[in-house]
């Protein structure tokens, strides 16, 4: 997943593709972008911060970063965080070249891509990522600006318009903390809180308004209640409400379709009947399972 | 002089309004001129308030005024409410054919959570509001006030968030308003506001018609419409009624504590004293104090207290670091995030919020304190008074200490001018323990800094015990890890890589929900007993659990006087005059004992009452003779007739979900009687080692004290020389304690 090629010191690289994000709107969480945007904001000799995203999965992280990017017009490139990330995959890795006159081709990560376009680096759950890992952030993260790649033996700086955030998980944070050096560097640390449920029922109405034919408000009402039978641990987060109101639809669709005719996996629609049985088939299947676990 | 308010002439009369941000000082001020200045100076003063909370709010006013040349800060009225929006009118039918109960008799977590109706709401005196200083002015000058809103209205809650530009100082408010109001207008409005519009414009008809020349100030977001309806012929003039003065019971006066006052006093409470210093001299053209300059006064001081050696001496003590790095990195992101909010100053909300954000701990709680030292109103000089404060909980939630005691009422929600001011939890333990010093002691309790330490354990044991054979083999790369993958390696150099591979622990595949599942956890701390060792247990009162209860009727039926027990012990009980304090062999504990009582209360409603075991006698005392009977019951089991390490397991089995997590001792064997007890019963046992916790923390967990406790809510809180006498700090292991067991519950 490589496009342009680029040089660094007469080497050839090929650069990462940004994301093209998706154009959806946001609700709410106006005041988490503008910590965002404030971080990057530098004036004079202000350096840009790189703020850290702590929330729990499914409460909208990834979708305000997408929002802030396209706010600042900037192209954003994502970084997934794993536990097999060694730190010289956040910078560049080698493979074999489909061109037959060079044996190898560097590839630069999604980071330094960033770095070198100028572009916004999201890396997500950086939580998951090895301490020893992360060890090359320290250099780009401070007023030094650049990372040594040993791969490439060279030194990499960041383009002034190049800007980092980061997002991890509150249980990855618990169980293993950031490294201190990493945790110092990514300020501000915004915490990204359930969404009250006002935002949640907006959210509901956005994606299911126009597709239900039945009262939405007292469908909203028996999803609140039932999730606070089952789930007082935590209120749902969009991740959670999205899921189990579109699957109430589709089991909605598949009792509508019609059992003389082979089943249609896509287009098939005919949500008219979306009622409370639906949403209850639902939200006991989803929670089968522990709510909010891991993405 | 150039009028600072808005002039609007209706016929012959003159109507002044100072459309304002409530409690923004710049309003409060616009006010003051108009009402000082010769040539402007109204007739009469109409504000937007309820005719009879108008009267009361001038009555105590012109009580206050006597006595005090600065209003007090802060006092409040709490007023009743009884109105539910009419757009719930559905909801509330369907709920109570669904209950089968009358909205009166139902609880106020679910009139609240479904209506949207609080019982109570907050009207802060703050003298920096347009409409407090508005009713000031009249009361000392004795120019008749009106209140001309409605007396009572139900808010839907359904209004967008107004992102207002704060104003400059030095702005002139026609210029601010005309834009701000028209840009509010825009917004949605709540269904009762058209009626409030409404009856606003058609008193203030009236008054102008008797008076010729009113100052009228109300909030911003109302202005455009009760303009367009002032202008419009068919809005006639309504009679404004005289009040009568509002019964004591619809009406109370409370002391609003600091951790509540931030939100209702201007940028932050600093402005206060300047304010009134103006006020005093009566200038129309004395300058108003540059809260830039104060703000960079109080992160002066902030900052000199957080980098003083003293400071840093005990950061350093605590492992937190400081640099002057910090000081830039907080500044510029204030400023940023400032001019992103539309803030020319920020306000102690976006401070907070920024320190928060960029700097340690510390230096957020010596920045609330250098903000909130201020000359607060105290308890005694309003002995008739409530006191009003924070609750930790947040949210709507409060705390009202009265006379009768200490309760949490739900207000509706306050809309403070900026973001809402998040205060350090430490700051509102403080304001809450300050009012205990006085309070009587409520009897032992067990000492919350064991409990939490045994809630965040037994947390990493069920961790523990579900991930103890979870290794994957990885290539060796610096650190030997957890030794050296023997099988791996050789497959590797079977197949010619040559790579050394060593054995690496993954993260447990194990979510916060299922933590809590793993509960009861059994702990056994030694292999042999003492000889005066006997069973224990710790009780929780239905007394203090039933307030919380959603559903009374079903808290009744299963819990009635019967008691919850979190914890089962084999152990003995050393006492000494001033406390008491359990040494166990080993203990049961059945869900985290470090709730709440509302969390308690919320655990037993989700689980059904059936994952603790309810003690059916009124017995205090350590002996578990319900307990055993229950197990035979159930079981069949007589407890007797086992090992204590057994028994423990065996009190422990029929209140677990599926699982129950045993923390023993290296080699620890559970007995054949166990295991078949267990397959009965379809749960599986997970054993984990207590190697997994440090020696000191288990000797810490084997010994539980029991204090005298000063409150109970929301959190237990002991006198300071119980700290002294048991040798840690009450706020201990509070940080250890996982997010899903302090968050159980707690969303709105």
């Amino acid at each position: 997943m490589s496009e342009a090629i680029t040089t660094i010191n007469d080497k050839s690289v090929r650069l990462g593709l940004p994301v093209a994000t998706p154009n959806v709107d946001i609700v709410g969480r106006q005041h988490e972008m503008n910590k965002i945007l404030a971080a990057w904001m530098c004036r004079g000799a202000d350096m840009a911060l790189s703020p850290l995203l702590v929330g729990a999965p499914g409460v909208g992280k990834n979708r305000i970063v997408y929002a802030c990017s396209r706010l600042c017009a900037n192209v954003l490139y994502i970084f997934q965080g794993h536990e097999d990330i060694t730190a010289e995959d956040l910078i560049c890795s080698i493979r074999i070249s489909d061109d037959r006159k060079k044996q190898m081709d560097y590839t630069l990560s999604s980071l330094v891509s960033a770095m070198i376009k100028g572009g916004i680096c999201f890396i997500d759950e950086i939580g998951k990522i090895r301490p020893r890992a992360l060890a090359p952030l320290a250099s780009l993260l401070d007023e030094r600006r650049y990372l040594d790649s040993t791969l490439l033996g060279e030194r990499i700086y960041a383009h002034s318009a190049f800007r980092l955030v980061a997002a991890t998980n509150v249980s990855d944070l618990e169980r293993s903390r950031l490294p201190d050096f990493i945790l110092s560097r990514l300020r501000p640390v915004i915490t990204i809180g359930y969404p009250d449920r006002k935002e949640i029922d907006a959210i509901i109405n956005n994606h299911f308004a126009q597709k239900i034919d039945y009262g939405l408000s007292a469908l909203l009402d028996l999803f609140w209640d039932l999730w606070r039978d089952s789930c007082p641990e935590h209120p749902p987060t969009p991740r959670d409400s999205l899921q189990i109101f579109g699957y109430a639809r589709k089991l909605a669709d598949f009792e509508a379709a019609d059992s003389g005719q082979p089943l249609r996996l896509e287009g098939q629609a005919n949500g008219d009947v979306f009622t409370k049985e639906h949403l209850i088939r639902a939200f006991t299947t989803f929670h089968d399972f522990p709510a909010g676990g891991e993405a | 002089m150039k009028n600072d308010a808005v002039v609007l002439k209706i016929g012959p009369a003159i109507l002044q309004v100072v459309p304002a941000i409530h409690y923004r000082l710049f309003f409060a001020r616009a006010v003051h001129r108009v009402c000082i200045s010769s040539k402007h100076r109204p007739a009469a003063i109409a504000v937007e308030l309820g005719p009879e909370t108008a009267a009361s709010v001038a009555l105590w006013i012109r009580e206050l005024a006597c006595q005090h040349k600065a209003l007090p800060v802060l006092l409040g009225l709490l007023i009743k409410n009884r109105l539910i929006p009419a757009g719930f009118r559905d909801r509330a039918e369907c709920l109570q054919k669904q209950s089968c109960r009358d909205l009166s008799e139902m609880d106020g977590d679910i009139l609240r959570e479904r209506l949207n109706f609080y019982p109570e709401r907050l009207l802060p005196l703050s003298p920096t509001d347009s409409i407090i200083e508005a009713i000031r002015f009249a009361v000392v000058n004795g120019l008749p006030v009106y209140g001309v809103d409605l007396e009572e209205s139900a808010d839907d809650d359904d209004q967008d968030e107004h992102v207002f530009q704060q104003p400059v100082y030095g702005q002139p408010l026609n210029a601010f308003s005309g834009e701000a109001a028209g840009y509010a207008a825009l917004h949605a409005h709540g269904e009762a506001d058209h009626r409030r519009e409404y009856a606003m414009a058609s008193r203030l008809k009236t008054l102008l018609d008797r008076h010729g020349n009113v100052l009228f100030t109300c909030g911003l977001a109302h202005w455009k419409r009760i303009e367009a309806l002032l202008q419009h012929p068919d809005v006639r003039p309504a009679p404004v009624p005289v009040p009568v003065g509002r019964s004591s019971t619809d009406c109370r006066r409370e002391i609003v504590g600091p951790s509540l006052a931030v939100r209702f006093l201007d940028l932050f409470p600093a402005v206060i004293p300047s304010w009134e210093k103006v006020r005093a001299a009566r200038r129309c053209k004395m300058p108003l104090p540059d809260p830039n300059s104060l703000l960079e006064k109080i992160l002066g001081k902030s900052f000199q207290k957080f980098f003083s050696r003293d400071g840093i001496r005990q950061r350093s003590a605590e492992g937190q670091t400081a640099s002057p790095d910090m000081i830039r990195r907080f500044s510029g992101y204030l400023n940023s995030l400032a001019l992103l909010e539309h803030y020319p100053v920020p306000d102690m909300a976006l401070a907070l919020s920024a320190a928060r954000e960029t700097m340690d701990p510390a230096f957020v709680n010596t920045l609330a304190g250098v903000f909130m030292d201020f000359p607060w109103v105290k308890p005694a000089d309003f002995p008739d008074c409530g006191y009003l404060t924070g609750s930790l909980g947040g949210g709507d939630r409060m705390t009202l200490v009265t006379d009768a005691g200490k309760e949490e009422i739900s207000v509706r929600p306050l809309k403070p001018a900026g973001q809402d001011v998040l205060i350090p939890e430490e700051i509102i333990e403080k304001e809450i323990r300050s009012l205990n010093r006085h309070t009587s002691l409520l009897g032992d309790f067990s000492w919350l800094p064991w409990d939490r330490l045994i809630t965040a354990s037994s947390i990493k044991a069920i961790a523990a015990s579900r991930q103890g054979s979870q290794h994957r083999a990885v290539i060796i790369d610096n650190s030997i890890l957890d030794g050296l993958d023997v099988k791996a390696t050789l497959r590797s150099h079977s197949r010619c890589e040559n790579k050394i591979y060593v054995r690496e622990r993954t993260i447990a595949d194990i979510t916060p929900g299922d933590s809590l599942h793993g509960f009861p956890v059994v702990w056994i701390f030694t292999d042999t007993a003492d000889h005066d060792d006997s069973w224990r247990k710790q009780v929780f009162t239905s007394r203090h659990l039933r307030p919380h209860a959603r559903n009374k009727r079903r808290f009744d039926r299963l819990l009635g006087n019967s008691h919850m027990i979190p914890i089962v012990g084999y152990g003995r009980r050393a006492k000494d005059e001033r406390m008491t304090c359990d040494l166990f062999s080993g203990l049961v504990i059945y869900h985290p004992t470090c709730f709440t009582n509302r969390q308690h209360t919320l655990w037993l409603e989700h689980t059904g009452y059936r994952r603790a075991p309810i003690c059916p006698d009124d017995d205090f005392s350590g002996e578990v003779d319900g307990l055993k009977a229950i197990i035979r019951d159930r079981l069949g089991v007589n407890i007797e007739a086992h090992d204590w390490k057994m028994g423990l397991i065996i009190y422990a089995l029929p209140f677990a979900d599926g699982s129950l997590t045993v923390v023993g001792p290296d080699g620890f064997q559970l007995d054949e009687t166990v295991l078949g007890l267990a397959r009965r019963l379809n749960i599986t046992i997970h054993q984990t080692s207590l190697n997994h916790f440090s020696i000191g923390d288990c000797q810490r967990l084997a010994r539980c004290h029991f204090a005298p406790c000063t409150t109970l809510e929301p959190v237990c809180r002991y006198a300071k020389d119980v700290e002294q006498a048991i040798g840690e700090s009450q706020d201990a292991y509070a940080r250890i304690v996982p997010r899903q067991v302090t968050d159980f519950g707690m969303w709105p």
